[in-house]
């Protein structure tokens, strides 16, 4: 089931808050919660919860085991079987066919296809489910002596598939104890609002505008114009599409009385590669810092040892986004960048204006969209060189055309669209709340706040009807 | 009192969704029907069955039932497309010539879609010429694979050289200035594909029975022609004369963009300019030519009675909505049966439920035959001539098929698209259809968006026969 889905929106939400406030205790709303988010997960097909369930199990009783047992051999082992089974069932339903297959592409062997399914936010649960035994192992947090708090904790729907990656320390007292105030209440719904309204009215549009620009591999050629353009929208609805559903999961799960981490904040503001990954995807970044890189000895081992650990780091989160070549340059590539700016352009940096940086930052950005976009590699090199004004020709480069009509089109429908869109990725609530300071203006602008809120539900819901499955593009991940 | 605020209106939008579920549960349409502004099925309530919840299926049609069975869905899914419309620049004659409406149709397949492509020269001018013969051998070519909407009209690129032919089956649009565009470019093997089917359903037929087969474009490509005079002269399609080459005894080719030329040429109102189907009067023309071709006598066009319903905003209109389109909105001519008349939806070869035979209450292309009823549909013309029809068609096929009544005792129909025919709901093959009712004719009439490359033609057509 997805957010921005009827059967979401319509029944499935309503009636769980329904039968989730309709009792106090803690124990009934866990366990609606628990059987929602059950139904939730496995409303594509029931047969997914039961990897879930299997990591789930293993990482409990491994983590009791850790918390019991007091050689460090042993805690280690058992540490070391939780990781294994974890990461084990991430790597058969999400790398298994990838490896065999770059294996055969060495032997010289013809691609042969494993029919394995990817369960869907896979990527998601399996770190969170890590984020637990490793702190329990750690002694940062307590083993959870209850398999359904943990379970919750997993299944947690708000989360589950598509992030933020909520570390089990943040989140492990409100499991056992939360209440949800009128101010959590209506924060939160009102923060649903914003990621359906970004995920429908923004991110769907951009993505359907992107479908109407010309892209390598299609049979046209790309132009210039085309292909800055069809990169920009891209990286217009990637942006709107994952900070839409953070949007709405930290909004869900502040009615249900949890308190997420922010998973955004406004990237592509960023004057630098280093503060764009402070801002793109916060939990994920956490994540990897927390438990590879500060574990692979982080920087406390001179620059080059730091810059190994850096690229296995990125290395490693290209490949976390998908099993193909393509998501492992995208992460090489900001390895690359962050390690240029880090030991070469540290000084320099600080004295270049900011527009300079900006600029600088926000194409480099969108090259690597490019890079993240494509699983062809080859479309990725068509597309990258459209964009410095190139085409490959039969007789090798040529200058690419300015614009082509697929361009031209979306220019004549959507006109200044684009960058209506660009404009709400920029920190505008925040600029606007500045401006009302009191109590009287602070009240006026709630009001108009929720106007306007009431007025983009609806339009969302209006929107909706005429989009068919939309799903989040980081599902896949 | 600023939180209580708050906390009472997003309270509201709770109860608000909840009750909009519960209504769609309770009053929303169960039945699938047609969407004419979105060309396809709406999803009707599914069928619950353990096999469907544990493989997702059930999941996934009911959420498509959901959003299928919202009220007022068109006006709303309107709502959101003007609401699109509000950023667009493009003006109506941009809109209503340039836009294929391939896309609209199911499986707007590569091979066969528009090209924009450079100039021919030494093309007929006006009148259409005879072309070179061409060649029957498969001729390689490089074609694009991508289904998005195309736009004719835009700018060419060095690339469309490369996989654009100078010679072969084409359509083409006649210039002015003695060149020619070309529009659609057919392979010699969809044509061969194609007459492959039409022969074998000859063969089904008894002896004294035909097939007649009319491809015929869409409104866009009329539009372009017919509102850009000082650039453009005629159109021109050669592909029916290699297709009557292989034409078996008792298949007929019509050439539907030459029967239509004159009428267009001379301002008639064959096609719509909102939406990509032709109108009873472009039908009636193709329908006359056939009925001519078997001598039979026919009918005037004035001589059925027409109920006209104005206002008709269609598919060019739903995909670009403007104020200036708005202005050009189209009349529904819906033609009157010379005989009572019973239309039936038909299941399971035999399963029948009788429905209206138009519905001159509406006024968009539905009321013609209430749109494409699936699998089959019968109609009891009335007539007593001992004869009976098939109709294959897609929904071009609902404005053409009235002018066939007073000639068959039964005219049946039935449209292969994908998600409009399934061997299962319709309980046996065409060839069991026609077996089981005595069909001694069949028409073909195709729109080029459901053209020769597509699933329909090249896949179904000799697939459901058997």
């Amino acid at each position: 089931m997805v957010f921005s889905s009827m059967t979401f929106l319509l029944i499935f939400f309503p009636l769980l808050l329904i039968l989730y406030f309709c009792r106090r205790q803690i124990a009934w709303r866990n366990g609606v919660l628990l059987a929602a988010s059950l139904v939730f997960y496995g409303w594509s097909g029931p047969v997914w919860l039961l990897p879930m369930l299997l990591s789930t199990l293993v990482n409990y009783a491994c983590a009791l085991k850790i918390a019991g047992a007091k050689r460090k051999r042993a805690r280690r082992g058992l540490l070391a079987a939780a990781v294994a089974v974890s990461l084990g069932l991430l790597f058969y339903f999400k790398y298994a066919n990838f490896a065999f297959n770059a294996v055969r592409g060495l032997l010289g062997l013809g691609r042969v296809e494993l029919g394995i399914t990817l369960p869907i936010g896979i990527s998601f649960y399996t770190f969170q489910i890590l984020t637990y035994t490793v702190d329990v192992y750690r002694g940062k947090c307590k083993a959870q002596k209850r398999f359904g708090r943990l379970l919750l904790y997993v299944s947690c729907f708000p989360q589950l598939i598509a992030g933020p990656i909520v570390q089990y320390s943040d989140i492990a007292a409100e499991i056992g104890r939360r209440q949800t105030t009128m101010e959590d209440f209506s924060g939160g719904m009102r923060r649903f609002a914003v990621g359906l309204g970004k995920k429908v009215l923004l991110a769907n549009i951009c993505g359907r505008i992107l479908e109407e620009t010309a892209l390598a591999g299609r049979g046209a050629p790309l132009s210039f114009f085309g292909a800055w353009l069809s990169a920009f929208l891209y990286a217009l609805q990637l942006y709107f599409d994952f900070s839409a559903y953070s949007d709405m999961a930290i909004g869900i799960g502040r009615v249900l009385g949890f308190h997420y981490k922010e998973n955004f904040n406004y990237p592509y503001l960023s004057r630098s590669a280093t503060e764009f990954w402070r801002r793109w995807h916060i939990s994920l970044g956490s994540f990897f810092r927390e438990y590879v890189y500060i574990p692979l000895g982080g920087n406390r081992h001179g620059a080059a040892r730091t810059a190994l650990n850096l690229m296995i780091v990125w290395a490693l989160t290209g490949l976390w986004h998908g099993a193909s070549w393509n998501f492992v340059l995208w992460g090489l590539y900001y390895g690359a960048l962050l390690l240029i700016e880090r030991f070469l352009l540290r000084r320099v940096l600080e004295k270049i204006p900011g527009g300079i940086r900006w600029t600088a930052t926000f194409i480099l950005t969108l090259a690597g969209w490019v890079i993240f976009y494509y699983t062809d590699l080859s479309a990725v090199g068509e597309h990258l060189l459209a964009m410095i004004g190139l085409a490959r020709g039969a007789s090798g480069l040529a200058r690419a055309a300015f614009i082509d009509g697929a361009a031209l089109s979306v220019l004549e429908k959507y006109t200044v669209y684009p960058l209506v869109a660009f404009v709400c990725a920029l920190p505008v609530a925040p600029w606007v709340k500045e401006r009302f300071r009191g109590k009287r203006q602070e009240r006026r602008l709630n009001i108009a706040t929720t106007v306007l809120l009431t007025l983009l539900m609806a339009a969302s819901v209006v929107f909706l009807i005429g989009q068919s499955y939309n799903p989040f593009i980081y599902f896949r991940f | 009192m600023k939180h209580k605020f708050s906390f009472k209106v997003t309270l509201w939008w709770v109860l608000a969704l909840l009750f909009l579920g519960v209504s769609l549960l309770v009053f929303g349409e169960k039945d699938a029907r047609q969407s004419l502004m979105e060309n396809r099925m709406l999803a009707g309530f599914p069928r619950l069955s353990l096999r469907g919840v544990f493989s997702g299926d059930f999941m996934t049609e009911f959420e498509n039932y959901l959003s299928d069975s919202f009220f007022s869905r068109s006006e709303l899914v309107a709502l959101s497309e003007d609401a699109l419309g509000l950023f667009s620049r493009r003006n109506a004659e941009d809109v209503i010539t340039q836009d294929i409406g391939g896309a609209i149709e199911d499986e707007f397949d590569a091979r066969s879609e528009p090209t924009a492509a450079p100039d021919e020269p030494d093309a007929a001018p006006a009148a259409p010429t005879p072309l070179p013969a061409p060649t029957p051998e498969p001729v390689k070519r490089e074609y694009p694979v991508y289904s998005e909407r195309v736009s004719l009209g835009s700018a060419v690129n060095e690339r469309d050289t490369a996989y654009t032919p100078l010679s072969g089956y084409n359509f083409w649009m006649l210039k002015t200035d003695g060149t020619r565009q070309l529009v659609y470019d057919y392979t010699p093997k969809s044509i061969e594909t194609l007459m492959a089917g039409l022969n074998a359903f000859r063969a089904a037929l008894p002896e004294d029975g035909a097939v007649h087969f009319a491809l015929v474009p869409v409104a866009q490509s009329a539009n372009w022609w017919t509102r850009n005079t000082d650039k453009f002269c005629g159109w021109l399609s050669n592909a029916e004369e290699y297709m009557e080459a292989l034409a078996d005894d008792g298949v007929y080719i019509y050439n539907a963009p030459a029967i239509l030329a004159e009428g267009l040429a001379n301002g008639e109102y064959l096609y719509y300019r909102t939406d990509h189907h032709w109108t009873p009067r472009g039908a009636y023309k193709v329908a006359s030519a056939m009925l001519q071709r078997q001598g039979l006598p026919v009918t005037s066009f004035q001589d059925y009675q027409y109920k006209v319903n104005t206002g008709y905003l269609g598919s060019i209109y739903t995909e670009n909505p403007s104020a200036a389109l708005k202005a050009m909105a189209d009349d529904i001519e819906i033609p009157s049966s010379l005989a009572p008349v019973h239309s039936y939806v038909v299941h399971n070869l035999t399963a029948s439920r009788e429905i209206a035979y138009m519905r001159e209450d509406w006024s968009n292309y539905l009321a013609y035959l209430q749109g494409t009823q699936t699998p089959w549909r019968r109609i009891v013309s009335g007539a007593s001539t001992g004869r009976k029809a098939l109709v294959i068609a897609d929904s071009f096929g609902n404005c053409f098929a009235p002018y066939l009544l007073p000639y068959y005792d039964e005219v049946h129909m039935v449209d292969l698209r994908k998600g409009n025919f399934s061997i299962e709901e319709a309980g046996g093959s065409v060839g069991d259809y026609m077996s089981l009712y005595g069909v001694d004719d069949v028409y073909v009439v195709l729109s080029t968006a459901s053209g020769l490359n597509y699933n329909f033609t090249q896949k179904y057509l000799l697939q459901y026969l058997r």
